[in-house]
């Protein structure tokens, strides 16, 4: 049965854009109000030729009432469709009219234009991101009045430019015209999510628009587009598609090659002036054919000071190394850069790269000469220091000193900690130190586990729980493939000493996460040294003494835990483990693109903000909280890839600088396969050339002009009438 | 001409306090102005001799006198004015009615005329009487052609409220039997009554040989009906109130209202009596006129 030969079940099938406006027919009482209150007429008057007039309405009583009732039905009928036009009715049985739909003026269209740095992949002069800017802008101006736009742009997190409708056209393509495309990605769930919620808040505040559409302009790049084929992104877009037409705009129809710096690395063994070091650049090539002569430059503070001429594999990587010596102590922005080609935001790379004179290194020993061999091997000549200046304290210099002015904090054989303690140590971790905890005879277990364990209600520091002590016995390191970085030194070195540590006692440990990670085992299996990253520091857990001091009481005669500190092998592991600790800290100096900027200061300055002037030099101040005996700051406007300087104060030495990168993964310029989008997604597309509009969702007819029509029919049916029974009007 | 017209005119009037001045300034008007008196020099039956003095008119000289007594008398005719009028004014509630748009009521509009007729009259040293009803004879002035006559007559009309019903009928036939001297009847009334009975007692008065005038007269709003609101209209002589909407009724009513004038005229034509509608938004020289016309026509 056609559908149109027996119209549905028509109640269910009307839909009113203003329902709330079917009140105003109330005002159909009206006419019938004005009735009544007229026959209590005001006007008398005494009349003489009462005969005549009362065989006047005698003889015409009849016409006379069914006159009066006919005036009220269409005054009547009058209010009542006025009420109807408002309600805006519509019935979607009937056929849809035109894929090209112009004439309503009821369309509401979400412009989401895909702000992934891929955009900016340009080809003969023009930008992708230029086409898409200038698509949408034809569109707006293409558009009827009476329409809707909203506007979104593609990004981490997506930014609803115009999250409400706009029906001013020249307005819309100002803000097409102002908005940039990111440095960033552009996530395909968190962008339909978007437009979801725009959609439903549009449907809420503008009942009116009946059509809803949404126009992706897009360059189809696989980073962001290969989600379409998820599970989140299916659901997405089925919810979607039931609420509205979407259409995807493909600004480029060709695929771009493109080389993209993806790595840049400090390679050294501490972070002071004129140690060795080695520069990293990592180039790779998302093209089919291998690219020859790519010069890749190397600059320090925005000097060149070497370059190589590589060539980088098809579709693969190629890491070329710089050595060198660290610049002066103070702070350095380290530049990789390749030649420009379609794509020049990710051919630089920067890396900031604070220097310091010397490595400080503070070692807390829970009992005399505990701490003693660490910092004979970190520091041996004591006449000469090297970069390593280390400080051998008591346990009570965990509460004297400023832990901040230390790079590693080594804590050997200390017995127990208060809570205050425990809150230092953990702030220090937290805030970007380097923990490294070795236990020993006069460790307290369960106030470890109380103080600086998981039961320290998260404030924990240690990364593994500290079981009872072990029975005596003889146990080797196991060094577990060397896979650790710490054991890189040992690897192919079995005769270095490591394997051959005699160890009789320790502590068990059990990891508190799954992200813990094993350093070092004892050939029982159970893990001697284990390293875990604690906010942006790092923490080392031994599990046995790195002193002689330690002595195991149950045996006869008693005897040291381990002869570690005896060994060849302790000064390097010791040194390893500094060097691991210090460098692995996160101190927020190089973050991706989005990731915020943070850092902790001692609490010894007046200051109450910092300023922060951003790669477009423009600069903005951000608050200093307090944290206990700490300031902290926290930056989150980083949009952009290049260097942003911080400073505290006027002091230039609190001048701090922070290298934001591109998460190169929209490097990769190829396409994504449109003939893998859903079924959804692939009836909607639209060439770049093509200038067409998909339909709108949901074509529904609206009456009200119907409605609207019939009123002013009503009204002319009822001034003839008037006039034509009352004589002379008025 | 404007000077005398202005007289005639209803909202002039209106502004005049008094009937008397009211009366004066019509007939002023109406005499000076295009009307001139039609009553000089004729006469038509001969009265009386008269001694002939030095200094009368030889036109009049009998000369058969002469021839059989050689003596000089003048022949005296009897005047022509010596006309008696009864002005007939009704007094009926129904007369009390002023239109919205109207200067005058109609009784108002009916003593001026009547009281301008009375005037002329006696102008021309005709009598004239008056009778005023209702639904019963209020007064009766009988004819006198005195010049002290019109202040009664006046005073008779100014005394007058209008009330009660109307009930000309049996009242025209009682005048018939009283008036035993036929003359010119001037009827001044709306006729708002049974027009079976009314026709029938002016028939006999014509039964009599007076002459009858009609002259009706009714308010404009009677006329057009020019009601627009949705209206009570408060019934006249006892008729119940009514309450209608004016601009769907309009047409029919007018229907209603011109078979009544159609029926009455007709009725006037077939018994020989003159007719003449005068609506009270009309200048008074319609009255005056219509009755010099059949005072001319009585006299050829």
């Amino acid at each position: 049965m056609s559908s149109l030969s027996a119209p549905p079940l028509i109640l269910a099938l009307w839909s009113l854009a203003n329902g709330w406006m079917l009140a105003w027919g109330l005002a159909a009482v009206l006419p019938l109000l004005i009735h009544l209150l007229s026959r209590r007429t005001r006007n008398t008057t005494d009349w003489a030729a009462m005969e005549f007039l009362r065989a006047a309405v005698r003889k015409n009583a009849r016409r006379l009432r069914l006159e009066q009732w006919l005036l009220l039905a269409l005054r009547t009928l009058v209010m009542l469709l006025v009420a109807l036009a408002w309600a805006e009715p519509s019935v979607s049985w009937l056929p849809s009219r035109s894929p090209a739909r112009r004439a309503s003026g009821r369309t509401h269209t979400i412009l989401v234009l895909d702000g992934s740095y891929s955009m900016l992949c340009a080809n003969a002069g023009q930008r992708r991101w230029d086409a898409a800017q200038q698509r949408a802008r034809q569109l707006v101006a293409q558009s009827v009045p009476g329409d809707g736009f909203s506007l979104i742009l593609m990004a981490e997190p997506p930014q609803a430019v115009i999250p409400d409708v706009a029906f001013d056209g020249d307005d819309v393509q100002q803000e097409i015209s102002n908005l940039a495309p990111t440095h960033g990605g552009a996530p395909l769930a968190a962008a339909l999510a978007e437009v979801e919620r725009v959609i439903r808040s549009a449907k809420e505040r503008h009942p009116r628009l009946v059509q809803h559409r949404v126009c992706f302009f897009t360059d189809l790049g696989r980073a962001t587009w290969e989600a379409a084929v998820s599970e989140e992104c299916r659901r997405l877009v089925r919810e979607l598609t039931a609420r509205a037409a979407i259409t995807l705009v493909d600004v480029t129809d060709r695929e771009e090659t493109n080389l993209a710096v993806t790595r840049l690395a400090a390679n050294r063994l501490w972070p002071v002036a004129a140690n060795r070091v080695t520069y990293e650049v990592a180039i790779e090539g998302f093209c089919a054919t291998q690219t020859t002569g790519t010069r890749v430059e190397l600059l320090v503070d925005g000097q060149r000071i070497a370059e190589q001429v590589v060539e980088v594999p098809a579709a693969g990587q190629i890491t070329v190394n710089f050595p060198d010596s660290l610049p002066a102590a103070g702070e350095h922005v380290v530049t990789a850069r390749i030649a420009s080609d379609a794509l020049g935001l990710d051919n630089t790379r920067y890396l900031s790269l604070p220097v310091q004179d010397s490595v400080h290194v503070l070692c807390v020993e829970g009992e005399q000469d505990a701490a003693k061999y660490v910092a004979l091997a970190l520091a041996p000549n004591r006449d000469h220091p090297g970069p390593i200046r280390v400080e051998t304290a008591a346990e009570s210099a965990i509460l004297e000193r400023n832990l901040r002015d230390f790079d590693c904090v080594w804590l050997c054989n200390v017995g127990r900690f208060g809570s205050e303690e425990a809150n230092l140590l953990h702030r220090y971790v937290r805030g970007g130190g380097a923990l490294v905890t070795a236990l020993g005879d006069q460790t307290q277990a369960d106030n470890y586990h109380q103080e600086l364990g998981a039961a320290s209600s998260g404030r924990r520091t240690l990364p593994a729980h500290i079981g009872l002590a072990a029975a005596g016995g003889s146990f080797r390191f196991d060094p577990a493939a060397y896979a650790h970085p710490i054991l890189d030194p040992f690897r192919g070195r079995e005769r270095s000493g490591l394997l051959t540590v005699p160890v009789w006692k320790y502590f068990p440990l059990a990891a508190y996460d799954p992200a813990v990670k094993v350093v070092l085992k004892f050939n029982s299996g159970d893990p001697a040294i284990l390293e875990e990253s604690i906010g942006r520091g790092v923490s080392v857990l031994i599990a046995t003494s790195v002193s002689l001091s330690s002595t195991d009481v149950s045996r006869q005669p008693p005897t040291v835990w381990t002869a570690l500190p005896t060994w060849p092998s302790f000064p390097p592991l010791v040194h390893k483990i500094t060097q691991f600790a210090i460098g692995e800290r996160q101190q927020g100096r190089n973050v991706l693109v989005g990731e915020p900027l943070n850092a902790t200061l001692t609490l010894d300055n007046q200051e109450v903000s910092a300023s922060v002037v951003t790669p477009a030099d423009g600069a903005e101040l951000v608050p200093l909280r307090p944290d206990g005996s700490e300031q902290t700051w926290e930056y989150t406007g980083t949009a952009t890839a290049g260097i942003y300087r911080v400073q505290i104060g006027a002091d230039r030495n609190r001048l701090q600088q922070f290298a934001v990168n591109l998460n190169t993964q929209e490097s990769d310029l190829s396409r994504f396969d449109p003939s893998l989008l859903p079924d959804s997604w692939r009836d909607q597309r639209m060439a770049a050339a093509d200038n067409r509009i998909g339909p709108a969702a949901r074509d529904n007819w609206p009456l009200f002009r119907l409605a609207l029509a019939g009123v002013l029919a009503l009204l002319m049916a009822e001034t003839v009438l008037a006039w034509r029974l009352g004589g002379a009007p008025g | 001409m404007e000077d005398y017209r202005k007289y005639f005119e209803p909202r002039t009037l209106a502004k005049l306090r008094g009937l008397q001045l009211r009366a004066q300034r019509i007939v002023e008007g109406y005499v000076a102005g295009l009307h001139r008196s039609p009553y000089r020099g004729f006469s038509v039956e001969f009265a009386e001799h008269r001694e002939y003095t030095p200094g009368d008119d030889l036109r009049y000289l009998d000369w058969k006198v002469f021839g059989r007594t050689d003596k000089y008398y003048l022949k005296q005719y009897e005047d022509e004015t010596n006309l008696i009028g009864y002005l007939v004014l009704d007094t009926s509630e129904s007369m009390r009615y002023r239109g919205p748009d109207s200067a005058l009521s109609k009784f108002e509009y009916a003593q001026c005329a009547a009281a301008a007729l009375a005037w002329l009259i006696l102008q021309q040293q005709d009598a004239v009487g008056l009778v005023t009803f209702a639904d019963r004879i209020r007064a009766n002035v009988p004819p006198s052609s005195s010049a002290s006559h019109l202040k009664r007559l006046l005073d008779v009309m100014e005394g007058t409220q209008p009330a009660a019903k109307t009930a000309t009928g049996p009242i025209f036939h009682e005048l018939a039997e009283q008036w035993t001297k036929r003359g010119v009847v001037v009827i001044i009334s709306d006729l708002f009554d049974d027009l079976a009975s009314l026709l029938a007692g002016l028939k006999h008065l014509r039964y009599r040989q007076h002459d009858v005038l009609i002259l009706q007269v009714l308010d404009a709003a009677e006329l057009d009906f020019p009601f627009a609101q949705p209206t009570r209209f408060r019934g006249l002589e006892g008729m119940p109130d009514t309450i209608a909407e004016p601009r769907s009724l309009r047409r029919a009513y007018r229907q209603e209202i011109d078979r009544f004038l159609h029926s009455v005229k007709r009725g006037c034509r077939e018994r020989e009596m003159d007719y003449c509608l005068l609506r009270t938004d009309t200048p008074l020289d319609t009255a005056l006129s219509a009755f010099l016309a059949r005072r001319m026509a009585r006299v050829k």
